[in-house]
């Protein structure tokens, strides 16, 4: 029983780990983008991954992003 | 109670540190020392200073929509998780600086740094980081340059804008120095850091066309990758031909730093520039995190002394005296103006309430000021020495290993032949003397502290590790910068001949690519055939560029904060920035007007051309005077451009400060109207929809 409880802790101390982790570079960006597209249903049709993934990254190149 | 009973604790612990550091003298102390007191100070700082400022001097409201909600596109602007933005943020701004820095500044002991990097950070330059982050956050995201051309006028906004044009230049060639000369005659090294090109190459088709957005993967693909080809680079090292390939001088290597910058430029991002600034967030995080644990480990005992007779401006790595110019080596890591740049571009659009602001900003520089800490420990571990055998160039001490040990042991820093043999034959390398720049003394101080915590078998292998780890925060640099560079370059030209402003039209994109490459190229190559190292040079003009850039950021903050606050409150920018705009001018005053030829840019241009006139330089290092005579006066110059840019700046802020004091018009105030948030709290008080 109580085993059952700290696997629980475990699991979700890695899972919110593990989806940090994704936030933070970027792994998740294209699921975010297809939930906010299906949330708000724009007129223009929705991207595939690649298309995605390759307009995301002229955006990230096309300023100021990295530091000394 | 309780946080107040932390807080008091946090206060003894960290102010008995202090205390214990500033106060011992002529005993050697443990690196936990500076540790503790770094971790309290940042801990108060964050708890009661940043607190402070976002409750009373803001006045931080949750219930305000933020860009990220308001302008959502589920791309760029988009509300994250608080967490995500804090490791965004850090991951963008740290880089090769502040572990450059606070290297080459243990020439005065490890004591001035280490005050200047707690004391800088704690209240000038997380407090910058934060302050323009939610600056920019409540104004849409806005740049910099865009804030200071609204609140200060088009005269502040134009410097702001030239500023950063410059001071890009200036540090792709400090720090491709940096890796040029890590690189030299060591075939490990160049080998490691020449395969991390086809690994991103590799890495980016996987992103892009086998798993398209798939990062974790790819990343940790291209990590794997990475740690074999520093193991290959050994066999690399043992096989006579291979051995030979790669065993390549300082100018050959910087024409492949210049030729890679230029080609990284025009190909497209995902080929090479985003994959390996990929694996680079990795190895950034895991690297820093690994550090920290094999400090608390080892518990390292700190060799410098803490003052050294260097304070009075005759030290050998770089001139001047410790006033202002340790206040000018160590940028990143206390005040870095840079900063303001990344706080004023994408972290902005991430925020999802003004309650995550201080996390971000003053979190992320708290912890970037830490890793400066540790590059001070890996620093002062080392034998005095040996530390400075490796830092001083060969211009100096003597072209000789018993030169150099001579005049180094004659300082009083003991060090012999043998030992500097010994040490380089530990760690892979042919020889360790006159490696200037920072990186190689980083590298055999992080090895001895890796290799004590987690085996010193593998010290070679930890060697090359440290070097591959900082080549590729400066490659990303390099071509990142280039990049950035060639848009600014684009939109100003673009405005005297329209077509030369479209990013996408090849002649322009190849035109200014070139223009960039060959400003920040032309300084690179002078730094290497500078007998004296170069990085005496154009680190402080890196400094001075770097410090002018926060005074702007600083002058752009309190100029808002006059118009929007208490006037007093204006006091948490403007006391940073007469700091900063105290110790930028003299620094400049003195690069520009001292009569010593190892301080003032002219003076040292002046001495080389009698020198030259008279014949007595030997043929070597006449056949560069010219070129080093140039370079010093353009050096000058260009100390005078920042200078003046600073003080433009100033003058317009302070110009504008007195209008707004006195009731007459001044640019109106580029705040967003508010809107009420539609987001709710999740349990973390993070928001999400």
């Amino acid at each position: 029983m109580r085993w059952a409880a700290v696997r629980t802790d475990v699991k979700q101390f890695l899972s919110a780990g593990l989806s940090l982790l994704r936030g933070v570079t970027g792994d998740d960006a294209y699921e975010k983008y297809v939930a906010h597209y299906e949330r708000t249903h724009p007129p223009h049709p929705c991207l595939s991954a690649e298309e995605f993934f390759k307009a995301q990254l002229e955006q990230k190149w096309n300023c100021v992003s990295g530091c000394c | 109670m309780k946080q107040r009973l932390v807080a008091v604790l946090l206060a003894i612990l960290g102010g008995g540190a202090l205390a214990f550091i500033a106060l011992s003298r002529n005993e050697p102390i443990n690196a936990l020392w500076l540790v503790t007191a770094a971790s309290c100070a940042y801990l108060l700082g964050y708890r009661f200073y940043a607190k402070w400022i976002e409750t009373t001097v803001f006045v931080a409201d949750p219930s305000r929509a933020t860009p990220a909600e308001r302008l959502n596109n589920g791309r760029d602007f988009l509300p994250t998780h608080r967490w995500v933005v804090f490791g965004h943020h850090f991951a963008a701004i740290a880089g090769a600086g502040p572990l450059v820095g606070p290297t080459l500044a243990m020439q005065f002991g490890y004591l001035p740094g280490t005050l200047w990097i707690i004391v800088g950070a704690v209240l000038g330059g997380c407090v910058q980081d934060m302050i323009i982050l939610f600056m920019s956050t409540r104004r849409n995201g806005r740049s910099l340059g865009q804030m200071a051309r609204d609140e200060l006028g088009p005269v502040g906004g134009t410097a702001a804008v030239l500023g950063t044009l410059m001071i890009i230049l200036i540090i792709i060639a400090v720090l491709g120095l940096v890796i040029v000369n890590a690189m030299k005659h060591s075939p490990w090294a160049s080998s490691t850091v020449f395969s991390t090109i086809p690994i991103a190459v590799l890495v980016g088709f996987y992103m892009r066309n086998w798993r398209p957005g798939r990062v974790l993967e790819g990343s940790l693909l291209g990590l794997v990758l990475l740690l074999l080809a520093v193991i290959a680079g050994g066999s690399i090292d043992h096989n006579e031909t291979l051995r030979n390939v790669f065993n390549r001088d300082g100018v050959a290597l910087a024409g492949f730093v210049i030729g890679y910058g230029w080609i990284a430029a025009i190909l497209p991002v995902w080929l090479l520039l985003a994959p390996r600034d990929y694996i680079s967030t990795f190895l950034k995080i895991g690297v820093v995190a690994l550090l920290a644990a094999a400090i608390l480990i080892m518990r390292p005992e700190i060799r410098m002394p803490a003052l050294t007779q260097f304070v009075d401006g005759t030290g050998p790595i770089f001139a001047g005296k410790i006033f202002p110019f340790v206040f000018i080596t160590i940028a990143c890591g206390a005040l870095s103006g840079f900063h303001a740049l990344v706080s004023s571009g994408t972290t902005p659009k991430m925020v999802s309430t003004e309650g995550d602001i201080r996390l971000a900003g003053y979190g992320s520089m708290a912890i970037e000021s830490f890793v400066a800490i540790m590059a001070v420990i890996a620093a002062t571990v080392l034998d005095p020495g040996v530390y400075f055998a490796i830092n001083t160039g060969a211009g100096i001490v003597g072209g000789t290993a018993e030169a150099a040990v001579q005049t180094i042991s004659g300082w009083g820093f003991p060090v012999t032949v043998e030992q500097m043999r010994d040490l380089a034959q530990t760690m892979g390398e042919s020889s360790l003397f006159a490696r200037t720049g920072g990186a190689p003394s980083l590298a055999v101080g992080m090895a001895s502290i890796f290799g004590s915590a987690f085996g010193k078998g593998l010290l070679a292998l930890w060697y090359h590790f440290a070097i591959m780890f900082e080549a590729i925060f400066i490659l990303t640099t390099v071509d990142a910068g280039t990049r950035v560079g060639r848009f600014m370059l684009q939109d100003a030209l673009g405005q005297v001949w329209e077509p030369l402003g479209r990013t996408s039209w090849y002649p322009s994109v190849l035109l200014s690519s070139t223009l960039i490459v060959a400003g920040w190229g032309y300084f690179l190559y002078v730094g290497v055939v500078d007998p004296n190292g170069g990085i005496n040079i154009l680190w402080p003009l890196f400094g001075i560029a770097n410090q002018m850039l926060a005074a702007i950021a600083l002058c752009v903050a309190t100029g808002i904060l006059v118009k929007t606050v208490r006037l007093r409150y204006a006091l948490v920018t403007a006391l940073p920035l007469a700091w900063i705009v105290i110790v930028t001018t003299t620094a400049a005053y003195q690069k520009i007007f001292s009569t010593d030829v190892k301080l003032g840019f002219f003076a040292a241009a002046n001495d080389m051309a009698a020198k030259l006139a008279a014949g007595t330089l030997t043929p070597e290092r006449a056949k560069v005077a010219p070129t080093l005579i140039f370079n010093q006066q353009l050096d000058g110059w260009l100390t005078v451009l920042f200078a003046l840019l600073l003080w433009i700046v100033l003058l317009e802020m302070l110009r504008m400060g007195l209008r707004q004091l006195r009731g007459l018009p001044v640019p109106p105030n580029s705040e967003t109207p508010y809107v009420q948030t539609q987001l709710v709290a999740d349990a973390l008080g993070s928001r999400a929809h």
